[in-house]
C-alpha cells in the first residue's frame, strides 16, 4: 500500500490533515492534484515533432486552480499557449474559469481568459473560453467524447473551433471563423493512467487565417500516448 | 449448542515497515498464493512472533487485551502492510455474554492514532470509540481501556473508526451469547465475515474516484451493447432508452464505486483461491452469521441447493423467513439457519453487487471436498425506478404516471391517484383502511374501487406502503370524502394496534442546498420495501427484502413519534461529493435530538448509489410494513432513488456519529448527533 506521491501531497495539503487521519469521515474535502497529458503525440510526417496538451490541476471540493498548456516542439523550437485559471463549480457538471493566458516561443501574447468547462449532456467534455487583450478577442471552444468499443479500447472524436473579433497576426488568426479542427483517436487503456493511441487530425483555416499562416488545411496521422499521474 | 467457530482468522507476521523492506523476506513471500499456514510458517521462524496457539482466533470472557499493530499480509501475491488487531486479519472474534460488563484494553503500537468502534452496541458514547465524539482516539504507544455493560445479544462487529484503518485490516466479529437462549436448535455456528481487500492505499482509491468516478468500473456500456440493443428492439427504442441517461450524464451500469478491479473479496479472510470451509455432519442444523465488514461492497449471497431461513438482522431476532438469496449492505449482519442433509458440499456464494468478483466458501463434510463455484448472475442494470423517476415502466402495462411530477407521499394527506389509468375500485362497502401500515400493493392487477361512498382515510398510515409493482390502478372515481371506519377493529390485531396511529406529528426538513454539489434530485421517491434491489428483481429466487423483516416480538406498545425529521441523501457522482441535504459534514450543523423523545427519521435518497445509514448508540427501528413488529437495526439501507423511514427511541445522551457506512461516502454524508 505504497501511497502515490500526489496522494501524499493531496492529503498533506488538507488543512485538517491531523483531524482527518484521526477522525474517519469527519474531514474537509481533501485537496486533489493531477497532471494529465491528454495528448502527447507526434505526427507521421514530421517524426521528430512533439505536440502536447497538458492540464495540471489542484482543487478541493468544487474549486481550485488549473494550468492548461498546449504546445509543440519542432525543429528545436518550443512554442506553447498557456492558461492559468481559477476554477469553480456553478452547476453539477460545469465550472466557470477565469485567469490569464500567455504564449511562449515566437509570440509573447498575453490574455485575460474567462470561460466555462464541464460535461454537456451525452457525455461531451466541453470547454469554451474567451481570450481578450488590447488587440482584440478570441473565442475557442472544444468538445470531446469517448465511445467504448471494449472496456479498454475507445474512440475519442473531438472538435475545436476558433473565432476572432479581428485579425490578430501575432496569434496567427484572422477575423470571424478562423479555424476548425477535427480529431479522431483510437486509444487503448493499459491502465486508466496510461493509454497509447493512434489517430487522425484534420485542420482547416478560413479567411484571413489561411493567409496569415500560409495554409488552408492539412490532414495528418498522429501517434501518441495519454497519461496522467 | 455452539461449536467453536472456525472463523479462520489469518495469523500474520507483525513486523514493521523495515521488515517488508527486507528483500529476502519480501521475495520469500512474493508469488506465494495466499495460504495462511504456509505464510505463517514462512515468516515465523526467527521473527519471534507469537504462534497461533498463543493468540487464539476467538477471544471470550470479560477482559480482553488487544494490540493494534502492523502486519504483513498477502492476498494477491504481493505482500502488503496491513493494520491489524492482535496480528490477525480479520481481527479476532470477540465472544461476550449478555449482561456481563466487558473490559477491553487496546494498546496502540502504530505510529498514528487509532480507535476501535463497537458497531451496533448500545453503550455510553465515550465508549463508542469514535474520535472526536467524547473520545480522543488512542495515541501511539498508549493504551485505552473500554468498559461497558453488554445489554444485547447477537451478531455484531467492530472496526477502527480512524482515518482509513478499517479497510487496511482492522475489522472483526463480535458474537454475544444471549441470557435467554434463542428459540432455535442448531448444532453448528459459523461466522461468515465478508470483506474487500485492496493492495492500493485507500487514500489513493479516494483520489482516483475524485479524479475519475468510473476509475474502477470496467463493466461500462460499450458501442457493441448499443448495437445489440438496437438490433433487438429497434434503433428508435434503443435511442429512447439511452435518452434519460445521456441527458442526465449518468450511467446505468454504475453499481459500485470501487470494484473487483482493485478488490480481492474475502470470506473469513480467505480469497476465492484459498476458499473458506466450514464442516458439518449431515442432518445438523447450522447457524451462519453473515457480517459485511467490507468498505464499499454490497454482496448478494446465495447457497445453490439450500434454502436459508433468516432469523436475525443486525443482531436482533426477526420472524423467520425462508429465502434463496439475500443482499447484505455494507455493515449489516444477517443470521440464517441452514440444514444440509445429504452430505454434499454447498457453496456459500457472495457475489459483489456489480458482479466484478465474489467471495466464496464451502459448507462441507470434508476439508478437501469443495463446492463448485456457481456462475455469477448477470450484471445488474439500473432502471428509471432506481433513479427515483417514477417506477420501472417496462413491466407496468397501463400505468400512467404523467401527473406525478410533484407527488409527495411523505404525509400522504394529499395523495393524488388521478392519473392512474385502469384500476376500478367500485363496490367497497365498509372498508377499513386504517391499518394500512403494511399494505402491499404489489400484486394488485385490476382493482375496482369505484363505489366508495364515504370512506375515511384519515387514519390511514401510508408510511410503509409499497406501491412498487402496481399493475393498473384507477382511483379517479374514488370518493374519499366521508367514510369513517375509525371504529373498526380488526379481529386478531394486537392491542394497541400501532398501525392505527394517526400521523399527526410535526415533520421537519431542512432546506436542501441543491447546486454544484448535487447532480440528481428525485421528485417521486417511493417506499420500495418489497424491492430486493437492482439485479435481484424477478431473478427466479426468493430474495430477502426489507418487507420481510418483522421483529420476532411485538413492538406495538412503543409510543408514536413525537416528531419527524426528513434527511435528504445527496451527492454529485461526477465530482464524487457526498452530503446530507446538500451540505457536507464539514459545513454542517449538528442534528439535535431531544433525550426521551421518539423520533421518526425519513431518508430520501437523491443519488443513484445505495446508502447504508448507520446511527450510533441508538436502535433504528425500521418501518418495514407492520408497525406492530418493527425490526431493530443499526444500519438502514436506503436504496437509490427511494425513501425509507425509521423510528428511534432517543434514549442515550451524548454525541453520536450518524453516517453512510460506505467508506468513501463518509467524508460528506455524515452528521454529528447531539442528544441532550
Amino acid at each position: 500500500m505504497k501511497k502515490n506521491f500526489l496522494t501524499n501531497v493531496m492529503f498533506g495539503l488538507s488543512p485538517l490533515f491531523v483531524s482527518f487521519s484521526v477522525n474517519a469521515g469527519m474531514m474537509h474535502e481533501p485537496w486533489v492534484g493531477q497532471v494529465l497529458f491528454d495528448k502527447f503525440e507526434t505526427n507521421a510526417e514530421q517524426g521528430s515533432d512533439i505536440h502536447w496538451e497538458m492540464d495540471a490541476k489542484l482543487y478541493q471540493n468544487i474549486s481550485g486552480f488549473i494550468w492548461k498548456s498546449e504546445g509543440e516542439r519542432a525543429h528545436g523550437d518550443t512554442e506553447s499557449e498557456n492558461r492559468l485559471l481559477y476554477s469553480k463549480g456553478f452547476k453539477p457538471y460545469w465550472d466557470w474559469q477565469v485567469g490569464v493566458g500567455f504564449d511562449t516561443g515566437d509570440s509573447s501574447n498575453q490574455w485575460g481568459v474567462v470561460g466555462v468547462s464541464g460535461m454537456a449532456p451525452y457525455f461531451f467534455e466541453t470547454e469554451a473560453h474567451l481570450w481578450v487583450n488590447s488587440d482584440g478577442a478570441l473565442f475557442k471552444a472544444s468538445a470531446e467524447r469517448e465511445y467504448l468499443i471494449t472496456q479498454r479500447l475507445m474512440w475519442a472524436p473531438e472538435i475545436e473551433v476558433t473565432l476572432a473579433s479581428t485579425d490578430l497576426p501575432d496569434a496567427g488568426v484572422g477575423a470571424g471563423l478562423s479555424s476548425m479542427k477535427l480529431g479522431l483517436r483510437l486509444r487503448y487503456e493499459f491502465s486508466r493512467k496510461f493509454a497509447p493511441y493512434a489517430g487522425m487530425e484534420w485542420h482547416r483555416n478560413f479567411g484571413d487565417t489561411a493567409d496569415l499562416v500560409g495554409s488552408n488545411s492539412d490532414t495528418q496521422a498522429v501517434l501518441g500516448v495519454r497519461f496522467w499521474f | 449448542m455452539r461449536n467453536k467457530t472456525d472463523n479462520s482468522t489469518v495469523q500474520v507476521n507483525s513486523q514493521r515497515r523495515t521488515f517488508v523492506k527486507g528483500a529476502a523476506v519480501a521475495s520469500a513471500l512474493a508469488g506465494m498464493g495466499f495460504s495462511p499456514s504456509t505464510l505463517f510458517a514462512a515468516v515465523a521462524k526467527g521473527s519471534g512472533q507469537i504462534t497461533p496457539m498463543e493468540r487464539p482466533r476467538e477471544l471470550r470472557g470479560t477482559e480482553f487485551f488487544l494490540e493494534i499493530g502492523e502486519s504483513i499480509v498477502n492476498f494477491t501475491g504481493e505482500p502488503q502492510i496491513a493494520k491489524t488487531v492482535n496480528n490477525m486479519l480479520p481481527s479476532p472474534t470477540l465472544v461476550w455474554r449478555e449482561g456481563d460488563e466487558v473490559t477491553i484494553h487496546v494498546k496502540n503500537n502504530l505510529k498514528e492514532d487509532t480507535s476501535l468502534h463497537w458497531h451496533g452496541m448500545i453503550l455510553p458514547f465515550e465508549m463508542d470509540g469514535v474520535p472526536g465524539f467524547g473520545f480522543d482516539g488512542i495515541k501511539p504507544g498508549e493504551t485505552f481501556t473500554y468498559r461497558f455493560k453488554v445489554q444485547q445479544h447477537g451478531t455484531y462487529w467492530y472496526h477502527s473508526h480512524s482515518g482509513f484503518q478499517r479497510p487496511e485490516g482492522m475489522f472483526g466479529a463480535i458474537l454475544i451469547e444471549p441470557k435467554i437462549p434463542d428459540p432455535y436448535e442448531y448444532q453448528r455456528d459459523y461466522i461468515i465475515q465478508l470483506a474487500d481487500w485492496s493492495d492500493e492505499d485507500p487514500h489513493d482509491i479516494l483520489r482516483h474516484l475524485k479524479l475519475m468516478p468510473d476509475y474502477y468500473n470496467y463493466k461500462q456500456r460499450t458501442v457493441g451493447d448499443f448495437i445489440d440493443e438496437a438490433s433487438e428492439k429497434g434503433l428508435r427504442r434503443a435511442l429512447a432508452d439511452r435518452k434519460m441517461w445521456n441527458e442526465m450524464s449518468m450511467m446505468d451500469r454504475d453499481l459500485s464505486d470501487v470494484t473487483g478491479d482493485t478488490y480481492t473479496f474475502l470470506m473469513n479472510g480467505h480469497t476465492p483461491a484459498s476458499h473458506w470451509r466450514g464442516l458439518y455432519t449431515p442432518g445438523e442444523k447450522i447457524r451462519l452469521r453473515f457480517i459485511n465488514t467490507g468498505s464499499m461492497t454490497f454482496y448478494d449471497i446465495h447457497m445453490p441447493g439450500l434454502t436459508m431461513t433468516v432469523i436475525a438482522a443486525d443482531g436482533n431476532l426477526i420472524q423467520p423467513v425462508e429465502v434463496d438469496q439475500l443482499r447484505i449492505a455494507v455493515a449489516e449482519t444477517y443470521d440464517v439457519l441452514i440444514e444440509p442433509k445429504d452430505g454434499q458440499a454447498y457453496a456459500v456464494f457472495a457475489q459483489a453487487i456489480d458482479r466484478s468478483g465474489y467471495a466464496i466458501g464451502s459448507i462441507t463434510t470434508r476439508e478437501d471436498d469443495l463446492a463448485p463455484t456457481p456462475p455469477m448472475d448477470p450484471l445488474p442494470i439500473l432502471t428509471h425506478a432506481d433513479m427515483g423517476h417514477g417506477m420501472d415502466h417496462s413491466g407496468h402495462g397501463s400505468m400512467n404516471h404523467s401527473g406525478h411530477g410533484s407527488m409527495d407521499h411523505s404525509g400522504h394527506g394529499s395523495m393524488d391517484h388521478s392519473g392512474h389509468s385502469s384500476m376500478d375500485h367500485s363496490g367497497h362497502g365498509s372498508m377499513d383502511h386504517s391499518v394500512h401500515g403494511s399494505m402491499d400493493h404489489s400484486a394488485h392487477g385490476s382493482m375496482d374501487h369505484s363505489g366508495h361512498g364515504s370512506m375515511d382515510h384519515s387514519t390511514m398510515n401510508h408510511a410503509s406502503m409499497d406501491h412498487s409493482a402496481h399493475g393498473s390502478m384507477d382511483h379517479s372515481t374514488m370518493n374519499h370524502g366521508s367514510m369513517d371506519h375509525s371504529g373498526h377493529i380488526m379481529g386478531a390485531m394486537l392491542m394497541p394496534d400501532a398501525n392505527r396511529e394517526v400521523a399527526d406529528w410535526p415533520v421537519e426538513m431542512a432546506e436542501v442546498r441543491w447546486g454544484p454539489n448535487t447532480n440528481m434530485q428525485v421528485t417521486d421517491a417511493q417506499y420500495r420495501l418489497n424491492d430486493p434491489g437492482v439485479g435481484l428483481r424477478d431473478n427466479g429466487r426468493r430474495v430477502l427484502t426489507y418487507a420481510d423483516l418483522k421483529n420476532l416480538y411485538p413492538t406495538n406498545r412503543a409510543p408514536k413519534p413525537d416528531r419527524e425529521i426528513v434527511l435528504n441523501l445527496t451527492g454529485n457522482m461526477e465530482r464524487y461529493l457526498w452530503s446530507i441535504d446538500g451540505v457536507p459534514f464539514s459545513e454542517a450543523e449538528p442534528l439535535y435530538f431531544k433525550y426521551g423523545e421518539r423520533l421518526r427519521i425519513t431518508f430520501i435518497n437523491h443519488t443513484m448509489m445505495t446508502h447504508p445509514m448507520h446511527l450510533h448508540g441508538m436502535w433504528s427501528e425500521v418501518e418495514t410494513g407492520d408497525n406492530n413488529y418493527l425490526p431493530k437495526k443499526h444500519v438502514v439501507n436506503v436504496q437509490s432513488g427511494s425513501r425509507i423511514s425509521i423510528r428511534v427511541n432517543v434514549d442515550a445522551k451524548g454525541h453520536w456519529a450518524f453516517h453512510c457506512h460506505m467508506l468513501y461516502h463518509m467524508g460528506g454524508m455524515f452528521r454529528r448527533v447531539i442528544v441532550a
